[in-house]
């Protein structure tokens, strides 16, 4: 193999992010990725197992990974965190029953040290549903972000958690050097021109951070 | 001599197959060691913190003695750990499975040790009470409401989007408080006993939990509905536009329709349920199905709007927790309804000062 080829499957490689889809069931994982991938949203059944859908995204190839989130295969996740760019975390913002498991989901997830590079990306999803917590909300429930902090909703970037409380303090990720955004969205809304910009501006924004982090990596 | 070069080529190929399952059955006889080996392992790591345990209730060794043997096995549990996800590749489905569900246990059971010993703080925000301050000033001075809110609420044409009452309510699940919570368009229904409950508001977002041997009539479309810690309890529910989630039922009767149904951890229910896409169900036993039967004054109306077919045709649930995918799983039985319908009827009743709801079930062939 000559050399010109080894550089040109390096830029390759550079050229391809891999995206992990994650949440608890019935978060809206696979619409999210239907919505992004241009796909009838409205014919959308539980995930068996896994699949994967490529996007293009500029020079960018974006793999999507959407793995499903039932409780018995959550314990799966981990055989995809091996070279993930980027973590999309899916909640059902009106499955208020739910939030702690899913906060204690999230954070399981950040302290794996396979993630531990990987760019967050929380979705905030079903914003239309009646009762849905707003983006703001989400982040607070998910321990993501200090409650003191004054920032636009769905516009908030790394902060460091300094508050929590102490005995709770390894139950948390490292967020410290992480870059994460919560964005509120509808994916099941395809229709709706603000609820689409907002997910196409959090996967512009995602894909942005992947590529600044790989830079400075380099 | 032609024969005779056949006859070496059979034995050859014959001699080859015999190679080749020599070889899986030693393949598969270091796959059932590396199990055994977990397993052993397991089971090692279990009769420690057993013993750990012990002595914490005797009380014959002192914390910090108890936390390093603690520390010794949260060292061997990891390692563990790293073995079964090395192994992966090499196992069967089968052993992966026995291998992460022994890991479960031991972690779990090391949970439960290390929680005895050095029990966590129940978790709360520190400034919750300032943030919900400045939720309820945001929720009287627009001025100072997130911009993202009133654009949501725009888009949604629905001016009553409830963000303040969000995590009161939150507060009031958490103290286990026994208060039926309604805010705008999201209901909450907990905390009953033999009650009979009504919702006639369509498309809200509906929640019951913690009832006992209550009766619900929820005789209109619904957005989503969340269900949770019931027992023995009727619920009859109109068209669901989003998904039905539904867990820790005891007994009971389900009548709905939803886009996606899933059901956790119930047992010894009838569901009356119908999708366009198959059920899931985890943990569940002994639950009946059939196709969905509820009829009310307006159902027909709903369904159409909720996107829903009238006549949805029957899907087999997925149960996740039944490995086997040629044989139906036990945990479910499918029950023929033929021509059966169920018809609630509603009648208001005017009680001064208010005006009362009567319902009225009826089963016909």
């Amino acid at each position: 193999m000559g050399l010109l080829s080894i550089i040109r499957k390096v830029k390759a490689r550079e050229q391809e992010l891999r995206v992990l889809v994650l949440g608890l069931d019935d978060a809206g994982k696979t619409t999210v990725v239907k919505n992004l991938t241009g796909d009838d949203v409205r014919t959308v059944s539980p995930t068996l197992g896994f699949e994967i859908r490529t996007l293009e995204h500029g020079a960018s190839r974006i793999h999507l990974w959407d793995v499903g989130g039932q409780k018995t295969i959550r314990a799966y996740w981990r055989n995809y965190f091996e070279q993930t760019d980027g973590l999309v975390w899916v909640v059902d913002s009106a499955d208020r029953m739910r939030l702690d498991i899913c906060r204690t989901e999230l954070h399981t997830l950040l302290n794996e040290e396979r993630m531990a590079s990987a760019v967050l990306l929380v979705l905030a999803n079903k914003q239309d549903l009646p009762g849905a917590l707003s983006p703001d909300q989400i982040a607070q429930v998910l321990g993501l972000s200090d409650t003191e902090q004054t920032h636009p909703a769905s516009n908030v970037n790394a902060t460091r958690i300094e508050t929590l409380h102490e005995d709770d303090a390894m139950a948390y990720a490292r967020l410290g050097d992480r870059s994460w955004r919560v964005v509120g969205c509808s994916a099941v809304q395809a229709e709706s021109a603000h609820f689409t910009k907002q997910l196409a501006d959090g996967f512009t924004w995602l894909i942005d951070e992947i590529r600044d982090r790989d830079f400075s990596l380099s | 001599m032609a024969e005779d070069a056949r006859g070496l080529r059979r034995d050859e190929q014959d001699g080859y197959k015999a190679e080749r399952i020599d070889e899986r059955l030693a393949q598969a006889g270091r796959t059932g060691d590396a199990v055994e080996h977990v397993m052993q392992k397991c089971s090692h790591v279990e009769q420690r913190l057993d013993a750990i345990e012990r002595k914490r209730v005797e009380k014959s060794c002192g914390a910090a003695e108890l936390g390093e043997e603690l520390d010794e096995c949260v060292i061997e549990i990891d390692t563990l750990r790293e073995h079964v996800n090395a192994s992966t590749a090499r196992l069967v489905p089968y052993d992966q499975r026995r291998c992460e569900k022994a890991m479960q246990q031991l972690e779990a059971r090391y949970e439960a040790v290390r929680a005895g010993l050095f029990p966590r703080a129940k978790f709360h925000f520190k400034r919750k009470n300032q943030f919900l301050e400045r939720l309820r000033r945001q929720q009287d001075d627009p001025e100072q409401r997130p911009e993202n809110v009133e654009e949501d609420a725009k888009t949604l044409g629905a001016g009553d989007v409830d963000q303040s009452g969000a995590l009161e309510d939150r507060h009031v699940q958490e103290n286990g408080g026994s208060v039926s919570t309604t805010s705008a368009d999201f209901c909450v229904y907990e905390g009953e006993t033999g009650a009979t409950l009504y919702h006639t508001k369509p498309n809200c977002t509906i929640t019951l939990q913690h009832l006992e041997r209550c009766t619900v009539y929820i005789c209109t479309s619904v957005s989503a509905l969340k269900v949770s810690n019931l027992t023995e309890c009727k619920v009859f529910c109109g068209p669901v536009s989003g998904s039905a989630h539904i867990s820790y039922i005891a007994g009971g009767e389900f009548h709905f329709m939803a886009h996606q149904i899933r059901i956790h951890t119930s047992r010894a229910c009838h569901f009356f349920a119908s999708s366009p896409n198959a059920p899931i169900l985890e943990e569940c036993t002994k639950l009946v199905m059939s196709r969905a039967v509820l009829h009310y004054s307006g159902s027909a109306q709903d369904c159409i709007a909720a996107k829903l077919g009238a006549d949805l045709p029957w899907k087999d649930p997925i149960d996740f927790s039944w490995l086997a995918d040629s044989e139906k799983s036990p945990h479910w039985d499918f029950r023929e309804t033929g021509s059966a319908q169920c018809w609630v009827y509603l009648s208001e009743e005017q009680d001064t000062p208010s005006v009362s709801i009567h319902a009225r079930v009826e089963w016909k062939e």
